[in-house]
């Protein structure tokens, strides 16, 4: 029985954009250039270094609808690197690949085993005696369990299924292919190769169920160190399996509770030494953090009354600390309204369920759209809308405010 | 909450004031206060109080800033009260008013109920500007709504503008149409660059057509090539065939004029040049030797025509001479008429000049005369005297003047000598005039200075005298005007009888202390009175003066200052008189000193101008005697000139005079006799002149005659030699016949010699030119035995052969091609070979084409190469639109704000509308004696609501606008006091402090308008501060039993 090491990913999204950074004056902006592209090259140096005997890549080489097929060849010129260091790949369409018309034009090279799509497909790896069984999404939405026609295990060989699934399901991925562990470990199989869920996740491990994660995070819900899963096997058994982290980036939420802070710099000062701390455990990446401030606060008002100037001071502070690019920044803080602000609530009656009913549905179709366009697709809408509009409550009495205490306004004697 | 007390403890101009605002179950308290009586810092007073001292306040014009003090105690309605003391400062500004404790800076908080300074002054803080104000924003609210939003001091109008205000935000941010605004334009270029990553991107199909298209561009490409390549092989034979066809056909040719068998050697390209060479040079060599031989004949024969030499040229040398000399003798004979006609001329003057000088001409006396004539003829000595009494002049004329001058001197002398006299007394005769001493002008000059400085001087002070005695006179004058006036005291009369008085009593004194006698003093002092009167006289007197001092200052002052005027006057008279005199005296002096003077010179004493007259005219005395004396030396010098140059005349004449000859007749003469000497020396000098040239000309003419007669002489030598036939030839003709003949013999000669050169060139000429033609026979057999030939005409035939082969062998052996031609013999080669042309250029521009096309599709091909470009397009979009989401979601967050501020705005309005408008109704009811009975709420054409009032006495309802503004000013109080009604019955009331707001109302209006904040006072304290006696007396009139309570205020 032999022993060799083989890398197991998923989930690449090759080229496909990071979402929801936008850009600023001094952000590290070569720092996030082609980060999926880079990530993988991390993948192919990472596979050629350990030489690995190949590479299973489960699922979500491309992204959806992305057509450009020099993402393609990118990925056709990376496989004949692997190729020309005598690493074999073994490639299966998930959800993403199958809508993308590309994995059909590619010239695969000859050390890559595309498996097929009509029907579950056994391969021995001649080199390793290893058997790999799989069968790609032959359309975008496949909804019954492919593993279920998986054959059993071959006897005397290492066995190793790769499937594209959600599995049971989990939280922000379609249920495609779904299947459950156990019927997973009823194969027989020594290794479950997993790809379309992005968070890493070992489900298993007798036998090992693995979802790798995918190779880089693409916006702020996909957070921490993102790579692929290098499995060790000695004398025919999985020995070990451990994570390789291959991202150019990371993302990060920093919350802050700024309920002491005196003072906009104060609060902001806080914000600046969370992200030293989350850039210095961030193993050398870039760090792209959404920053969160909450707690009740005197600094509210201030931090309300002037977003953009908040925004900018906490971007200075990134760029003072170098390698850090601020995605956003949130006010999850409250005020301390008082009386006269209640007061103005409470006569206008501001936390009116009816009235608040009234404002959320007089949202018009115009503004839906304009929404979209800029959400993601797996964003909660509606929770965003009833955020704006708290945030909306506190500046009309913001405003309020500020007219009754404009100079002018006292009476002349 | 009311305020039962308010102590002004230190503030403003106040210090210790206290208003006990107690009374009343509220009140209506009318402060009143005239000008300058503190109101308006009693008015910030209760703010102050109530809020704080404000830092920079300007009431610390008594008391300084640290020391400012406000009291007061204040009452909630439901009984709990503060007394308390307010500082100025930061913290502990509150204190308590019997320990001076810190009660806490918090301490009225549950008096003020959250209301601040702002909301203070803008509702409870009225004056009149202000009651408008807030009326009219209830008015622009349209519903009549509470004044203020519980709490926030917020009217409708600053609710709506803050509506107004993010409706606009959220518009300016983004519209559904709109083009310009931030999210739009985001939109827009997100949109462009969705088309840029479209046209970026490039799809696997795409590709493997791109990759198919190059592969059979590529195909097609070697076909076109192949083809090509086929016809580029075809025409190259061809075109070999067409090169190679003439010189075979010239091969063959060449072969057919040569004997059969000959083996022709291959020639190198020079010979048919060397050939043709050789030939042309022996043609050349027998034309030109022909040509040369005939030329020489026929010089010969020339030669042999020609004469020999004429005899004459033996002769030329002397006919070349003789041809001058005719020339010569020609011209002579021609001037000799001339010199004949010269001669007579010159004799005739020789015999004129002999008969003026009664000479005979002849040899011994033409040399007596020469000799003469070289001694001189007329007598220097002569000349010279002549010349020395000419230059004496007009002596008769000179004689006259100098006379005359003498005569004038004279008379000039005798009368200026009349004038002397009479001026100076001068008794003696002109002789005494020189020795006669007189002072020198310095002297008298100096003297006449002084004489008119003392008569300046005393003029100035007889005239300064005049002038301060006029002053003197004047200042008398106003005195006595003064003294005219009434009895002028001087302090000298009060000293006076001061003193007098003083006297007086001690002599009382005397009398009275010690019993003395002192009658005799006291009459001494006063004989007209006893002591006792004389001391009151005197102390009266005393007391009259120094009141009349007192009363008449100015005069007094005037007078002594007259008084004071007079005596420098009189002083200074004083002064210039004394000065006159000292003046006087000194003048005294000086005309002692000045007759003495003149005494001494023994004439009349004259003043010093006169005088200096004198002399002068003494000095014109002695001037004319000198001149007197210098013309008599004049006319004693003129004679003796006269003398001398009668005596040199009378010496030099040629017959000696007497000695006593007269001037003029001594002159005459000797004119007379220089004359005739100077004629007698001018015709001997003329006669030797015409004589020398009479004997000149006769030599010429003989010199003529004779070289005429020798050339006449040589010329028939010379033809009797040489040209007999000349021989009764006139001599000048002949030799010019003889000159021509000398010429005609040299021209032959010179022809002979021509041609007898020509013609031994020309023999020359034929040697060479058989020399030639025998190098060119030899290069010829050289030529033959090189070519294999032994007749040079077979040449041409070798040569072009060996031409032939010559060009063959560049293409191959001639054989083959020979061979080849034969092959090709009846093919039309050029029209194969154009065909072939035809078809290459096609195929030429196929394979251009399918090269272009290769290219093309291979750079399609490879620009797809796998670089991420849409991929980094697709980056920017999707940072872009994190851009965006922000702008989205603070359009959204403003959008909202303003929709649920509207919904807000609405229900309150909807809540609030109807109490404050009847409770204002009431209002206006009562402050408007019942004429206006209601306010209502209306809406308008627009849909906008509007406030209308309605009359007692009509049906109908009359809008704002169309009240007068009496009318509208009871409406704004009613209105605002509905407003704080109507707040108040839910609230803590706050005291409403009013700064005469009913200014503008009439009695009737303003009775009214105390009646209703009376009325309104029985619930909320009211403070109404004026400055007007009318409000404070009709206050009055109402009084504590209608809960009005008056208070003044004093600073």
């Amino acid at each position: 029985m032999s022993s060799f090491r083989f890398l197991h990913a998923a989930d690449l999204h090759l080229d496909s954009p990071l979402r929801g950074i936008e850009r600023y004056e001094g952000a590290p902006v070569e720092a996030i250039r082609n980060a999926t592209r880079r990530a993988f090259e991390n993948l192919v140096a990472t596979a050629i270094a350990e030489s690995v005997a190949f590479v299973i890549l489960a699922g979500d080489v491309f992204d959806g609808d992305w057509r450009d097929f020099n993402t393609g060849l990118f990925f056709a010129r990376q496989l004949r690197a692997l190729g020309d260091a005598g690493i074999r790949v073994y490639l299966l369409a998930g959800n993403h690949d199958a809508a993308a018309h590309m994995t059909r034009q590619i010239e695969w090279p000859a050390n890559v085993t595309v498996f097929a799509t009509k029907a579950p497909q056994s391969v021995v790896d001649e080199a390793t005696g290893a058997v790999l069984h799989g069968q790609g999404f032959p359309t975008r939405a496949v909804e019954h369990d492919l593993a279920a026609g998986y054959p059993v295990a071959h006897r005397g060989a290492l066995n190793i299924g790769v499937l594209h699934t959600a599995l049971e399901g989990r939280d922000g991925h379609e249920r495609y292919a779904p299947c459950t562990t156990a019927g997973l470990r009823a194969k027989g199989y020594d290794y479950w190769a997993l790809g379309h869920v992005h968070a890493r996740e070992v489900v298993a491990e007798a036998p090992w169920i693995v979802f790798p994660g995918n190779l880089q995070g693409r916006h702020i819900r996909e957070t921490g160190s993102k790579g692929a899963t290098l499995v060790t096997v000695e004398d025919g058994i999985v020995a070990s399996v451990e994570h390789v982290a291959l991202d150019v980036l990371r993302w990060t939420v920093i919350t802050v509770d700024v309920a002491d802070a005196k003072s906009r710099d104060a609060a902001l000062d806080q914000a600046r030494h969370a992200l030293a701390r989350a850039r210095d455990v961030a193993e050398g990446r870039t760090l792209v953090a959404r920053v969160v401030l909450a707690g009740r606060s005197d600094v509210d008002a201030a931090l309300r009354s002037d977003r953009e100037a908040a925004l900018a001071a906490l971007r200075d502070e990134a760029n003072a600390l170098g390698e850090v690019w601020i995605e956003s920044l949130r006010l999850a803080t409250s005020s301390n309204l008082g009386g006269t602000g209640k007061d103005l609530i409470d006569a206008l009656a501001l936390d009116d369920t009816a009235l608040r009913a009234n404002v959320l549905a007089s949202v018009q179709d115009d503004e839906l759209r304009l929404l979209g366009a800029v959400q993601d697709e797996h964003e909660d809408r509606d929770g965003l809308l009833r955020t704006l509009l708290d945030e909306a409550r506190e500046l009309a009495v913001r405003r309020l405010l500020d007219a009754a205490a404009s100079p002018g306004r006292g009476t002349s004697r | 909450m009311r305020i039962d007390r308010l102590d002004l403890i230190a503030f403003g101009p106040f210090t210790g004031v206290a208003l006990d605002l107690a009374q009343g179950q509220q009140g209506l308290h009318v402060v009143y206060g005239e000008n300058e009586s503190g109101k308006s810092s009693a008015l910030r007073a209760i703010g102050e109080l109530l809020f704080g001292i404000d830092r920079n306040s300007t009431d610390d014009f008594v008391h300084g800033k640290t020391e400012l003090r406000l009291g007061g105690s204040l009452r909630t309605r439901d009984g709990q009260s503060l007394a308390f003391v307010r500082r100025k400062g930061n913290q502990n500004v509150l204190l308590d008013p019997q320990s001076d404790a810190p009660l806490g800076d918090d301490a009225l908080a549950p008096f003020l109920r959250g209301i601040d300074r702002g909301e203070f002054e803008r509702v409870f803080g009225l004056d009149h500007e202000r009651l408008r104000k807030n009326a009219l924003a209830l008015l622009d609210s349209g519903d009549g709504a509470t004044a203020a939003i519980v709490g926030s001091g917020l009217g409708i109008p600053e609710l709506r503008g803050v509506l107004s205000r993010l409706e606009s935000d959220a518009d300016g941010l983004w519209s559904p149409r709109a083009r310009t605004k931030p999210i739009n334009e985001d939109q827009a270029l997100i949109r462009s660059l969705l088309q840029e990553v479209a046209s970026l991107s490039v799809t696997g199909a795409r590709w493997n057509e791109l990759r198919e298209a190059m592969q059979k561009a590529e195909h097609a490409l070697a076909e076109a090539k192949r083809k090509k390549d086929e016809a580029d092989q075809r025409r190259a034979r061809l075109e070999r065939v067409r090169r190679i066809r003439e010189p075979v056909a010239a091969r063959r040719a060449a072969r057919e004029r040569l004997p059969a068998g000959l083996i022709v050697p291959a020639l190198d390209a020079t010979f048919a040049e060397r050939r043709s060479g050789a030939e042309t040079a022996l043609a050349t060599g027998r034309a030109e030797q022909a040509a040369a031989t005939e030329r020489r004949d026929d010089l010969r024969r020339q030669l042999d025509a020609q004469p020999g030499d004429d005899p004459i040229l033996a002769s030329a040398a002397i006919v070349h001479e003789l041809t001058g000399t005719a020339a010569t003798v020609k011209k002579a004979l021609a001037d000799l008429e001339k010199r004949r006609t010269e001669l007579a001329g010159r004799l005739a003057d020789r015999d004129r000049f002999a008969a003026q000088l009664g000479i005979h001409v002849d040899e011994s006396s033409i040399t007596a005369l020469r000799d003469r004539l070289d001694r001189g003829v007329t007598d220097p000595s002569l000349a010279r005297a002549v010349r020395a009494a000419q230059q004496l002049g007009d002596v008769v004329e000179q004689r006259s003047r100098l006379t005359d001058r003498r005569e004038s001197s004279l008379r000039r002398f005798a009368e200026a000598l009349v004038r002397f006299r009479a001026s100076s007394g001068y008794q003696g005769d002109a002789d005494g005039l020189a020795v006669l001493v007189l002072p020198d002008a310095e002297t008298v000059r100096r003297f006449a200075a002084r004489f008119t400085t003392d008569d300046d001087g005393s003029r100035a002070l007889e005239s300064e005298q005049e002038r301060l005695e006029a002053e003197a006179r004047d200042a008398i004058a106003e005195l006595d005007g003064l003294a005219r006036d009434g009895e002028l005291p001087a302090e000298s009369a009060l000293r006076e009888s001061r003193a007098l008085r003083d006297d007086l009593w001690r002599l009382v004194r005397r009398a009275w202390q010690k019993g003395e006698d002192v009658g005799a003093a006291a009459a001494a002092l006063d004989a007209e009175h006893a002591l006792p009167e004389a001391f009151e006289h005197a102390t009266g007197r005393a007391d009259r003066i120094a009141d009349l001092l007192r009363a008449e200052s100015k005069r007094v002052a005037k007078a002594a200052e007259l008084l004071r005027t007079a005596d420098k006057l009189r002083a200074r008279i004083d002064d210039v008189a004394r000065k006159r005199s000292a003046l006087a005296d000194s003048r005294a002096a000086l005309d002692a000193e000045w007759t003495a003077l003149a005494r001494d010179a023994g004439l009349r004493v004259l003043p010093p101008e006169r005088l200096r007259e004198v002399i002068a005219l003494r000095d014109e005395l002695l001037g004319l005697r000198d001149d007197q004396r210098t013309t008599d030396s004049d006319r004693a010098a003129f004679e003796a000139r006269v003398a001398a140059a009668t005596g040199a005349l009378a010496r030099a004449l040629p017959h000696p005079a007497a000695t006593d000859l007269d001037y003029a007749v001594a002159l005459e003469r000797a004119e007379a006799a220089l004359e005739s000497a100077q004629h007698a020396e001018s015709a001997g000098t003329k006669l030797l002149a015409a004589h020398d040239a009479v004997v000149d000309l006769e030599h010429r003419i003989a010199a003529i005659r004779g070289d005429a007669a020798q050339f006449a002489q040589d010329v028939a030598d010379l033809v009797a030699r040489c040209a007999a036939d000349l021989n009764d030839r006139e001599p000048g003709k002949a030799v010019a016949e003889l000159a021509q003949r000398v010429q005609i013999a040299r021209d032959a000669r010179t022809r002979r010699e021509t041609l007898t050169k020509e013609a031994a060139t020309l023999d020359e000429k034929v040697a060479a030119c058989a020399i030639r033609q025998q190098e060119a026979r030899r290069q010829l057999d050289d030529l033959c035995r090189e070519a294999g030939v032994t007749d040079a005409s077979l040449l041409p035939a070798v040569e072009d052969h060996a031409r032939a082969e010559r060009e063959l062998r560049r293409e191959g052996r001639p054989e083959d091609l020979d061979a080849l031609v034969t092959a090709h013999e009846g093919d039309d080669v050029i029209a194969e070979l154009a065909t072939i042309e035809e078809t290459l250029q096609a195929t030429g521009r196929e394979v251009d084409a399918c090269t272009a096309a290769l290219l093309e599709s291979r750079r399609a091909f490879l620009a797809i190469d796998g670089a991420p470009a849409a991929a980094q397009k697709a980056e920017e979009i999707a940072q872009r639109r994190a851009a965006l989401r922000g702008k989205v979601e603070d359009y959204l967050r403003k959008a909202f704000a303003a929709r649920l501020l509207a919904g807000g705005l609405e229900r309150y309005r909807e809540q609030h509308a109807t109490p404050v408008l009847a409770l204002a109704g009431r209002h206006l009811s009562s402050l408007t004696r019942g004429r206006y009975v209601a306010v209502q709420t209306d809406v308008d054409d627009h849909g906008k609501p509007v406030v209308r009032v309605r009359a007692a006495n009509e049906r109908r309802e009359l809008e704002v606008d169309r009240l007068s503004d009496g009318t509208r000013d009871q409406l704004c109080l009613s209105l605002v006091l509905g407003s704080l009604e109507h707040r108040f019955a839910h609230t803590e009331p706050m005291p409403v402090v009013l700064d005469d707001v009913l200014v503008h109302f009439d009695d009737e209006r303003s009775l009214a308008a105390l009646d209703a904040l009376a009325d309104f006072a029985r619930t909320t304290q009211v403070l109404l501060f004026t400055h007007h006696g009318r409000i404070r007396d009709q206050a009055l009139g109402l009084g504590p039993t209608h809960g009005v309570f008056i208070h003044r205020l004093h600073a």
